[in-house]
């Protein structure tokens, strides 16, 4: 349990920033995920409050203590690494052992808190077995564990389930939710998986290119993305977008003409001028297919159908654009075939040229 | 044919291929202990084995020659060559590797040019150098060559399989409290076994095979090393190829049962090594 105070730090690799000036809190016991692109520096970020790179400028706080300039075991923190980083040679009795055998724990204390995590991990039968002789998931649950019996007051997680398949993964992710629960302590977990996110996180923080680009919970960045990079990130299939221009602006809203062919009144909330590049974004539940309903009219043709079961996802050509729309009806929608769709006006979203979300928040972020 | 009959086939004309290639390799070390075994009149006949078999060279060379103490020269040489050498090779490869130490890059690049030099050309500034240092007959003025000229050998091999190894336990390592020697010493050193066993077999292979550098270091014969005996059988005006045959023999036992123990990973340690990329 611990408070995490990141004041200001910035990081480079030789000539390249690749964190260029970052703040950012994560409050005591929160389960706190960062989230962003391949290369955006969540990882990076990690092994920086790890310990195991070195900051340019800024300080780290624990609990308001500095501990920039700390080893990582001075930290009080411990870490989950993406492929486990488990000790070959070594069974899982010692690998989850080992933090405390280096700091010199009682023997006695190392085996009750060793059985304790195997216990709770359920690890108990594979104590004796190498990491060669686990499943992947049983590797997982030891790297957990290792991270579990040296108590420490911040974990971090670093993609812990990416090399997992899709199945086992549903699981651990059910696993670290409870998992969360039962420590109560403060961590940070790093993924670019949205529905690990969007699942597990009192907090998310989308990163882009060493920035912080919108923290809050799941749904309030889901529901209230700030600009079009969180918009288009967070949700799966992500958020259409559909270019247009500003063709009037009047009371407080803009007449936008789309390039699909159709025009849009969105409520403002920033400024925007005639004749201005805009992209309207909506996403692919919003969207309603061959109903007769309220909204925005456009009409396209149905290129790619994808069909799962549970939900369709149809890719309608509107022009030289193409939207993704998801049907939850169970319609049989041929590919090839004309399509009607409708646009609620309530749940589009307009971003200037430099991404920012300039409408109001939309109707159905207010209802919630 | 059925694929089970083709596929053994296939297995049986691979093996006889093989056979026949190591029949042709171990042809000399047949012919040298089979010399080893025949008596003078025999010893130049031109055929593989003959009868009878006689043990008379090899009492002549061990009653001859001290030969325990020559034995335990050699050993105490070999061994102590060996450990330094694994032990500075795998220091340096982690603080290359791993540590990533300033300038180690530049000593690495360095060493190996050293790879290059040929023992020959060396021979008269170490002989001058240990004549200096008054090593001459000493043990020292082998082990330090020795373990010299091996240790860049060993760095290629063993910073080969740092670099191959998973940097994420590294971190773990750090993660978990280790210091830089409990890294080593826990983490680095159980992960490169195969290459620490081949670089130790190699080396004592080498070291034990020595001639030419202990032929000029070693002069008083209570130091000599196993490898300069055979030369007193074999002279300008004299020969004796039975006894000369029997002490290579004996020389080269220890090594056979030495490689017939680690053979599995004498040979993993070498193929990792080998397809490093």
């Amino acid at each position: 349990m611990a408070t995490l105070q990141i004041d200001n730090i910035i990081k480079r690799f030789g000539t390249v920033t690749v964190i260029p000036e970052l703040s950012l809190t994560v409050k005591d016991r929160e389960f706190c995920v960062l989230v962003g692109p391949s290369g955006c520096g969540k990882s990076t970020l990690l092994r920086i409050i790890a310990g195991l790179e070195a900051i340019n400028a800024g300080r780290l706080l624990v609990d308001g203590r500095d501990v920039s300039a700390l080893a990582p075991p001075e930290r009080g923190i411990a870490m989950v690494f993406q492929s486990y980083a488990l000790y070959p040679h070594m069974d899982v009795n010692r690998n989850m052992g080992f933090g405390l055998e280096i700091s010199r724990t009682p023997r006695n204390e190392i085996v009750s808190r060793v059985a304790r995590a195997a216990e709770s991990l359920h690890l108990g039968k594979f104590l004796r077995r190498r990491p060669r002789e686990l499943s992947g998931g049983q590797r997982q649950r030891v790297a957990i564990g290792r991270a579990i019996t040296r108590k420490p007051t911040l974990f971090l997680l670093d993609e812990p389930l990416s090399n997992l398949d899709a199945a086992l993964r549903v699981n651990m992710r059910v696993e670290i939710a409870r998992l969360k629960e039962e420590l109560n302590s403060t961590m940070i977990y790093v993924t670019h998986d949205q529905v690990e996110a969007m699942t597990l996180a009192d907090r998310i923080v989308v990163m882009n290119e060493g920035r912080i680009e919108q923290v809050g919970a799941p749904l309030e960045l889901y529901e209230q993305p700030g600009n079009r990079f969180v918009a288009g990130f967070l949700g799966s299939p992500a958020m259409n977008f559909l270019s247009g221009t500003v063709a009037q602006v009047a009371d407080g809203a803009a007449r936008v003409d789309l390039t699909a062919g159709t025009s849009v009144m969105i409520p403002l909330a920033g400024r925007v001028e005639t004749g201005q590049f805009v992209e309207l974004g909506i996403r692919p539940e919003h969207i309603k297919l061959n109903e007769d309903d309220d909204g925005v009219p456009v009409s396209g043709r149905a290129a790619i159908v994808e069909m799962l079961g549970s939900d369709t996802f149809v890719h309608v050509r509107l022009g030289d654009e193409t939207i993704v729309v998801r049907d939850s009806h169970g319609r049989r929608i041929g590919k090839g075939l004309d399509v009607d769709l409708r646009l609620p006006v309530e749940a589009c979203y307009l971003f200037d040229q430099t991404g920012l979300r300039v409408s109001r928040l939309n109707g159905l972020a207010e209802a919630a | 044919m059925t694929r089970i009959s083709r596929s053994s086939a296939k297995s049986l004309a691979l093996h006889a291929t093989l056979f026949v290639v190591l029949g042709f390799w171990m042809l000399p070390l047949v012919y040298m202990v089979s010399v080893g075994l025949r008596s003078p009149s025999q010893a130049f006949d031109p055929v593989l084995f003959a009868w009878p078999v006689t043990f008379a060279n090899f009492i002549t060379v061990i009653r001859d020659n001290p030969l325990t103490g020559i034995f335990l020269n050699s050993l105490i040489i070999t061994v102590a060559t060996v450990i330094t050498v694994v032990s500075v090779s795998a220091l340096f490869a982690f603080a290359c590797s791993v540590l990533r130490l300033r300038g180690s890059l530049v000593i690495y690049a360095t060493l190996l040019t050293t790879l290059m030099v040929p023992l020959a050309s060396l021979v008269l500034p170490l002989a001058i150098l240990l004549k200096t240092f008054g090593w001459v007959n000493t043990y020292w003025g082998l082990i330090f060559p020795y373990s010299a000229l091996g240790v860049p050998f060993a760095i290629v091999i063993l910073k080969a399989f740092m670099d191959d190894s998973p940097k994420e336990l590294f971190d773990a390592a750090r993660v978990d409290g280790c210091s830089s020697w409990q890294t080593f010493w826990h983490v680095a050193l159980p992960l490169v076994r195969p290459a620490l066993v081949f670089v130790a077999i190699w080396q004592f292979i080498v070291t034990w095979n020595e001639f030419f550098l202990a032929l000029i270091v070693l002069t008083r014969a209570e130091m000599k090393t196993l490898t300069i005996v055979p030369m007193q059988y074999s002279g300008l005006y004299m020969a004796n190829p039975g006894a000369l045959f029997a002490i290579l023999t004996l020389i080269a036992l220890p090594l056979i049962f030495l490689y017939v123990l680690v053979q599995r990973a004498f040979v993993r340690g070498l193929l990792a090594g080998a397809v490093k990329g």
